[in-house]
């Protein structure tokens, strides 16, 4: 059976999500009654899946100028139906919450999002401790150290970047042999209890994170993991936050894990969102970087940054 | 809370495997949901519930599979609540796509690797869209704003880029004399 010459802009319409009802309705019936047309469309969609999954453009990624603003430039996906948080409780957040946390739309487009936390570690507390009580408005978490420009490495907001030492909490080998560094930002969601409760709260956090140059046989990822915890699984001590968020955790996402490159002028971006429940009240942030390597005992991370990290909330309806 | 080690070990497994499989589910989901942003909705929902049966995961099975298992529940459901889509929930349609896919397999697989060379050759302006669109996931409306362009002109470059990667695909196949 000879495809209608169409079917390409079929195809890119129901990828991009932009088929009508009628077309969708076409799509469907092309599929089950054109063999040739389900296998032009299983050879479209595996282009389209690979494009969003497999890596490729990652590799083929060319840092550019613009690279570091893009996550301020950028809204968003899909946010649609956003009724405004209410004056009072922007007021309210700000005098509960560390200064760190501001209101600010991420960019002058619409839909908006609230911006919880732009932390670009120019005034990071030191030290990034382990033994300390969990609290909001400071990074906990493995050994770290805030940094200026090193080792070819200049940071990817500012003048400043943290800088991954060791993987101390975590302490765990992987099954591959390698260690982990993690670090952790608590923050408080409980001024947003009235939004959270109809359910439609979604969190989008980025981050960035670079690597200098290392040896060929070694291999480093990075990745973001959010947790929504209640007062109740919230534990008192970051060293226990990492069991506690494993089992405990009202929800929990993570980012794709991004293979670090070998060049240090180039950032890489990670993104991920959560969807909180209605009775979320905290929010956990963990950026990590882990070793896809035998690595022994030694958990030492001598090269691997993160910066500006960002955090956004807004309102998504679930699923019908 | 004390967590007892047996299972706090297995939670940390399971946290693992999930983590690692991810992107791969993600892969899957998109097989039967076109719509990047619906996949990424479907995927959403499938890790809800990953997380929640998480104690019924056992470390002794493949994870993938089991997650695949569940994604396929939830694909399933979406089309059905979705009224364009739902005629699909009450055929054969994913037993169709499956086994075409299988069919093809050997092909897709080649093709995969033809992409990235394929990619590779692509105008530096349209891998830096690509990427946006696909790895920073970021809007349409943005990539126009930020490119000055129309969303239209937008969707028909993605559109045209695809395109050129298909017949750029199909040209290594050919040289190689692997097409079928």
């Amino acid at each position: 059976m000879k495809l209608p010459p169409d079917h390409d802009a079929l195809f890119a319409r129901m990828c991009d999500g932009l088929a009508t009802d009628a077309e969708t309705a076409e799509f469907h019936r092309l599929l089950r009654t054109d063999p040739a047309a389900l296998d032009a469309w299983l050879r479209y969609s595996t282009l389209h899946a690979d494009l969003a999954t497999a890596g490729v453009l990652a590799q083929a990624a060319q840092p550019t100028p613009e690279a570091d603003t893009r996550a301020a430039f950028r809204a968003a996906p899909r946010v649609a139906r956003f009724p405004w948080l209410p004056q009072a409780a922007a007021g309210l957040l700000v005098g509960l919450c560390a200064a760190s946390l501001v209101w600010a739309y991420v960019a002058p487009l619409t839909p908006r999002a609230l911006s919880l936390l732009e932390e670009d570690f120019e005034n990071a507390e030191l030290p990034i401790a382990v033994r300390a009580a969990l609290e909001t408005g400071i990074w906990r978490g493995d050994r770290a150290a805030v940094v200026g420009p090193e080792r070819g490495v200049a940071p990817a907001k500012g003048q400043k970047m943290v800088r991954f030492l060791r993987g101390d909490i975590a302490g765990v080998t992987k099954p591959d042999g390698g260690h982990i560094a993690v670090f952790y930002r608590l923050l408080d969601l409980r001024p947003l209890r009235s939004e959270l409760s109809e359910g439609d709260g979604v969190v989008e956090v980025s981050a960035s994170f670079n690597a200098v140059e290392f040896p060929a046989e070694e291999r480093y990822r990075c990745a973001i993991t959010l947790f929504a915890l209640d007062s109740e699984t919230l534990p008192e001590r970051v060293g226990r936050l990492g069991t506690a968020l494993t089992t405990d955790a009202l929800a929990m996402a993570r980012s794709s894990p991004m293979k670090l490159d070998q060049d240090p002028a180039s950032w890489q971006r990670a993104t991920t969102e959560l969807r909180l429940p209605a009775n979320a009240e905290f929010l956990v942030v963990r950026l990590h970087v882990s070793q896809a390597f035998e690595s022994g005992d030694r958990p030492v991370f001598d090269g691997a940054y993160a910066d500006d990290v960002r955090v956004s909330f807004l309102r998504r309806a679930p699923l019908p | 809370m004390s967590i007892p080690p047996d299972r706090a070990s297995g939670e940390e497994a399971f946290l693992r495997q999930f983590m690692a499989e991810e992107r791969a589910l993600l892969r899957f989901i998109l097989r039967y949901v076109p719509s990047i942003a619906d996949a990424r909705d479907v995927l959403q929902e499938t890790l809800v519930t990953l997380w929640a049966k998480r104690a019924e995961f056992d470390a002794a099975r493949e994870f993938l599979p089991w997650a695949c298992g569940i994604a396929r529940f939830k694909v399933r459901e979406f089309w059905r609540k979705q009224p364009r889509w739902e005629a699909l929930a009450h055929d054969d349609f994913m037993t169709l796509v499956d086994q075409s896919r299988e069919e093809l397999a050997p092909e897709l697989s080649v093709r995969a690797e033809k992409l990235r060379e394929c990619v590779a050759k692509l105008p530096a302006e349209h891998r830096a869209t690509l990427d946006r669109y696909y790895r920073e996931d970021e809007p349409v409306e943005t990539l126009a704003l930020r490119e000055g362009r129309s969303v239209d002109a937008i969707y028909k470059t993605l559109q045209r880029v695809r395109r050129s990667l298909l017949e750029c695909i199909e040209r290594g196949l050919r040289s190689e004399g692997a097409a079928t």
